[in-house]
């Protein structure tokens, strides 16, 4: 068969149909075609036909145009259908998976579809209903992962970095082709995560966009670009170019990539940065940089910036110098050379002296962070630290505390930090003021209520704060024996029968029965597996119905998912005496214990 | 005997919304009443709504696989909670339920039922009696119909796919309504599909699209242009003869009828003998996509017939307006009995539908069943699938089962190939009812790509003149590996 002729008649003819049946009679280039077609035809009788449709074409008028042209179209395009072109040539080789662990793509249709609309659409509610189906891992289903794509261009802009953050970095390279193929340089805030994530999961291969990107992207992205790069030395000209940018957000992207360039050029740059107010931008990027005379540098100015310390008295020159020390200190944290430990110890020496600089923020802070610094060091460095426990209070007692939680053994641990909880004065006097605070300090730790500080101070953004080893059991018993229901809620163990009674006790002895307490004291016994924690649940709920406010409920809604599944039984016996709203609430949140899996995976 | 469990109950809801609310029903105990009768084919109740009175529901089982719901609440919603939630007390918590004497209401609607089941039975059984007049009136109005069809056809090639802008793309739809009033919808609907192709996201022609987009709609236009051509000879030459002779019943081998809008009665299909007796069905794929050019919601199922390995559709369309108030369809994973299921007159994949069935768990033998139907020899397919798609009606995105011996890449480009090392390659590419599929391929497990069944959709594109699939599940031997929506 001649299908190069015909493939030549169809370009013609959609050409004709394109522009018009009304210029198809006489068309010179159809009608050279007709000669070869008839060729053809007395081989193979199917081309004589698509000769004289052709014929018609040409030989038509304005009138009869149209009608010819389809016919000519009909006849070609189904000649055309079946010679299409199928395999491949080329080696087959393997498709690169990445494995997601436990998939399932089974969920329904309707299942799928409140989720595919939070993601696809607009309005209030859809972070929420986002956020679940990755806790409950609906995003395992693979074709989430296209609309979840998509979901980086949402309007929201914390929906798209939810995504960009959580969810889309768990399909791996898998994604990287979708992601390229959409990526725009010159588009807005989606782009941007677009060029993080591709970045984040394949930095060589991305380097190409990135450095389009720099060519001809939005300033916005242009920034995110210079994120990107700092991964070969080839940058290091223009890195040192952006770095002295007038616009802020350039400069800091710049000297952030330039942490990561081990060469002379770039320390020279970050150097001068952080001897002015570039400091504070870039104090992440050198905390987290690898580059050994980086972490040298940090330690020698950190060091100079402690000597200056002493030379000022002026409280107005006092306070941003320690303020700037604060953020050296940020810079090393997670450090495990030898000169920043030495520089820390050094500092834990002069704490008096800095306790006694008054400023704010005061010497005292910087005392705090040090602490918190060495509790989460070397063993030198906690050692030395829970050493002098003795001499401290506040909050660098409690990160002895912690420090010797994750050095000694349990039972030492008990016997050497007890005592400061025992001695705990009844009343607060100028006598045992002392004492107080050494006792509040460890009630402080047991109860890990130093977030706030942490989180004052930008620390502990590079640890766990999960890892503690267990504690030993005598530290409930004697939080049980003082009755301090603070600290009983936080060191609650289940099988703890002294635990248990004083529990049931407090519990009916609440007159209140919708206050913060009584929820703390209902999510212990649910935490302890307390025998009556169910009973109690259903009398607080019995209590909220017949009271004409139901705001508590929403917090005894948020108990009812952890109860045991023998609760199901006796709640849904409880719902049809419950009031509507408070009937439809219970029924939510058994829904979630009725799905809760048996076994919480690890 | 009643045999539902959750999962029929949850089959039966309008949507999950309802389905929720049934429940709710139960566990807020707002049944005053739980019933059955003494031979367990009907439970009734009365539910407490918001009103004084309560609502009285009941779900017939006298044909158990087309269970009758009826209910006093004015709900639209077809079953109502009420008569959800009388489901899920009887699957949840039996031992409520009490015997009782079925209420004379309901038992008087129940007889007429059965009369009225009795009497379609008989009539199904007897020559439908036609009104001549009024189908020679109707096949008339449809001929003419058929000539405003062509003429706007012709006018569309003359004014040439190039020219077409908002205002002649208007003018076509405003005149393609005389087509419905014509009882001619299908053609309707095909130019819609016609002149929706240059239509931009919000189903409004698109005066941005650049040369660039349009130049790649214009062989598709084409294409469509000479299927309207072919709808208006072979239409034409449909109702002449059917105008010729009124006793002409519709045409049962190819789908002319339905390309003209003939909706098809289910008794009309038995009648014309497209009926199989207890199929056993799989679902092997489903997706719910918004069909502008018919303003609807169309919900399409992909069902194997586990007897005869044909490979058959299900679709429900939800029109806009109505969309509210029609249950939709959704993901199917058990195996469906159906003891009649009716046959649409098509060519590879027919549609089908059913008025009852009753349900099974999915096993193993089932998926080597499916896996056993499937097509190995690629070259065979493929022949068979140009054979048809030259037909200027036929289907043109085919569903094939094929067994395959790898897929993988040649150069960046997946490929599926057989036995016999024949080789077909995977696409989106055209095929936008379902979403895109081949980006998951990466996500599977490497397992799945090796001897196993692919469900696909071809597609022959008339610009690069290749015949490619779209991937739309995979079969193994434990599941279904869905990869469309």
């Amino acid at each position: 068969m001649s299908i190069a002729v015909l493939t030549q008649v169809y370009d013609e003819m959609r050409r004709l149909a394109i522009a018009g049946s009304s210029v198809a009679g006489g068309d010179f280039r159809l009608k050279k075609l007709i000669a070869p077609l008839e060729k053809s035809g007395e081989k193979a009788p199917v081309f004589a036909k698509v000769a004289q449709a052709a014929t018609a074409v040409v030989e038509s008028n304005e009138k009869t145009a149209p009608a010819a042209l389809l016919e000519l179209t009909v006849l070609v395009n189904a000649i055309l259908y079946t010679q299409g072109e199928t395999g491949l040539a080329g080696e087959l080789k393997p498709i690169e998976t990445v494995d997601l662990g436990a998939r399932q793509t089974q969920a329904s249709a309707r299942m799928l579809k409140p989720l595919l609309e939070a993601l696809s659409t607009t309005g209030s509610g859809r972070l929420e209903i986002i956020r679940e189906a990755h806790e409950r891992g609906a995003f395992a289903d693979l074709r989430l992962v296209k609309p979840a794509l998509s979901a980086l261009d949402d309007p929201y802009p914390d929906i798209a970095q939810f995504i960009a953050e959580k969810v889309l970095p768990v399909y791996g390279a898998a994604i990287l082709a979708e992601l390229r193929k959409v990526y725009d340089s010159k588009g807005k805030a989606g782009h941007q995560h677009r060029l993080r994530l591709m970045h984040r999961l394949d930095p060589l291969g991305t380097r190409p966009l990135v450095q389009q990107t720099l060519d001809d992207g939005s300033k916005e992205l242009k920034v995110v670009a210079i994120e990107c790069l700092g991964d070969s030395a080839e940058d290091l000209a223009f890195l040192l170019q952006q770095a002295k940018s007038k616009a802020k957000d350039v400069r800091t992207a710049a000297l952030s990539a330039l942490t990561r360039l081990d060469v002379p050029d770039a320390l020279d740059a970050v150097t001068k940065a952080v001897t002015g107010a570039d400091l504070t931008a870039i104090v992440i990027a050198l905390r987290d940089t690898s580059t050994p005379a980086l972490r040298k540098l940090v330690v020698a100015e950190a060091d100079q910036q402690l000597a200056g310390l002493a030379k000022l008295s002026d409280k107005k020159e006092l306070g941003p110098a320690l303020a700037r020390m604060l953020v050296w200190l940020r810079a090393l944290e997670g450090s495990d050379d030898a000169d920043a430990e030495t520089l820390l110890l050094k500092m834990f020496a002069q704490r008096s002296a800095l306790a006694a600089m008054s400023a704010e923020p005061s010497g005292s802070d910087v005392n705090e962070s040090v602490a918190y610094l060495l509790a989460s060091g070397s063993v030198k460095s906690r050692e030395t630290l829970i050493a002098a426990r003795d001499s401290l209070s506040g909050p660098p007692l409690s990160f002895a505390f912690a420090a010797a939680r994750r050095t000694l053994p349990a039972v030492n641990f008990f016997e050497v930090f007890s005592p400061f909880l025992l001695a705990k004065p009844d009343k607060k006097s100028k006598k045992t003021a002392e004492a107080f605070g050494q006792s509040e300090a460890i009630r402080r730790a047991l109860c890990d209520q130093d977030a706030g500080f942490v989180w004052r101070w930008g620390l502990g953004q590079r640890q766990s704060r999960n890892s503690l080893p267990d504690l030993d059991p005598r530290w409930l018993d004697v939080a049980v024996e003082q009755g301090d229901e603070q600290l009983i809620v936080h060191l609650a163990r289940p099988n703890h029968v002294e635990l248990n009674r004083w529990l049931s006790q407090q519990l009916s002895a609440k007159k209140k029965t919708t206050g913060t307490e009584t929820y703390d004291l209902l999510r212990t016994m649910i935490d302890v597996e307390h025998p009556e924690a169910t009973d109690a649940v259903i009398q607080h709920l019995q209590q909220i119905a017949k009271s004409s406010h139901h705001g508590y409920s929403y917090w005894l809604m948020q108990l009812i998912p952890s109860l045991p599944k023998s609760a199901i039984l006796p709640l849904e016996g409880l719902i049809p005496s419950l009031p509507d709203k408070l009937a439809t609430a219970v029924l939510e949140v058994l829904l979630e214990l009725k799905n809760r899996p048996d076994v919480i995976p690890a | 005997m009643i045999s539902i469990d959750e999962a029929a109950v949850d089959a039966a809801a309008p949507n999950t919304e309802a389905s929720k609310n049934g429940r709710a029903l139960v566990l807020k105990g707002k049944f005053l009443k739980l019933q059955f009768d003494a031979d367990e084919t009907v439970l009734f109740g009365e539910c407490q709504g918001s009103g004084k009175e309560p609502y009285r529901c009941s779900s017939d089982f006298a044909r158990p696989e087309q269970p009758t719901h009826r209910c006093s609440c004015p709900s639209r919603q077809f079953p109502c909670k009420h008569c959800l939630g009388l489901m899920y007390a009887f699957v949840l918590k039996r031992p409520l339920f009490q015997v009782a004497e079925i209420p004379a209401d309901l038992a008087e609607k129940r007889d007429k039922l059965a009369a009225r089941a009795e009497k379609k039975h008989e009539d199904a059984a007897k020559p439908k009696t036609i009104d001549k007049a009024a189908l020679a009136k109707k096949i008339k109005a449809q001929f003419d119909g058929i000539g405003l069809l062509e003429k706007l056809t012709l006018d569309l090639v003359r004014i040439g796919i190039g020219n077409m802008n908002a205002k002649s793309a208007n003018e076509i739809e405003e005149r393609a309504k005389q087509l419905g009033n014509a009882y001619l919808p299908g053609a309707q609907a095909a130019l819609h599909r016609y002149t929706q192709l240059f239509a931009g996201d919000d189903g409004h022609f698109d005066a941005k699209t650049s040369p660039q987009q349009r130049e790649s709609i214009y062989s598709e236009a084409l294409d469509q242009l000479s299927r309207l051509h072919s709808l208006v000879k072979q239409g034409r030459a449909y109702l002449q003869r059917r105008l010729d002779d009124p006793d002409l019943k519709p045409e049962v081998e190819i789908p002319i009828a339905a390309w003209l809008g003939h909706a098809w009665q289910l008794a009309e299909l038995k009648q014309a003998g497209l009926v199989e007796t207890n199929a056993e069905l799989l679902q092997l794929a489903f997706n719910a996509h918004d069909d502008m050019a018919r303003k609807e919601y169309v919900d399409t199922g992909v069902w194997l017939n586990l007897a005869s390995g044909r490979i058959a559709v299900t679709q429900n369309f939800r029109p806009y307006k109505a969309a509210k108030y029609i249950k939709s369809d959704d993901s199917f994973f058990q195996i469906a009995n159906i003891p009649e299921l009716c046959v649409y007159p098509g060519d590879v994949n027919p549609r089908i539908r059913w008025e009852g069935m009753t349900t099974r768990p999915l096993e193993a033998r089932d998926l080597n069943r499916a896996r056993s139907l499937a097509r190995s020899d690629f070259a065979a397919v493929i022949k068979e699938v140009k054979g048809n798609l030259k037909g200027p009606l036929s289907d043109k995105q085919p569903i094939y089962a094929l067994h395959f011996r790898k897929i993988g890449q040649v150069d960046g480009q997946y490929v599926v190939e057989d036995s016999k090392g024949e080789r077909l390659t995977l696409t989106d590419r055209g095929m936008t009812e379902e979403p895109a599929s081949c980006h998951l391929l990466p996500l599977l497990p490497e397992n799945i790509f090796t001897d196993q069944v692919l469900v696909a959709r071809f597609r022959h594109d008339l610009d690069t003149r290749r015949l490619q699939i779209k991937p739309l599940s995979i079969v193994t031997e434990s599941s279904v590996v869905r990869l469309t929506l």
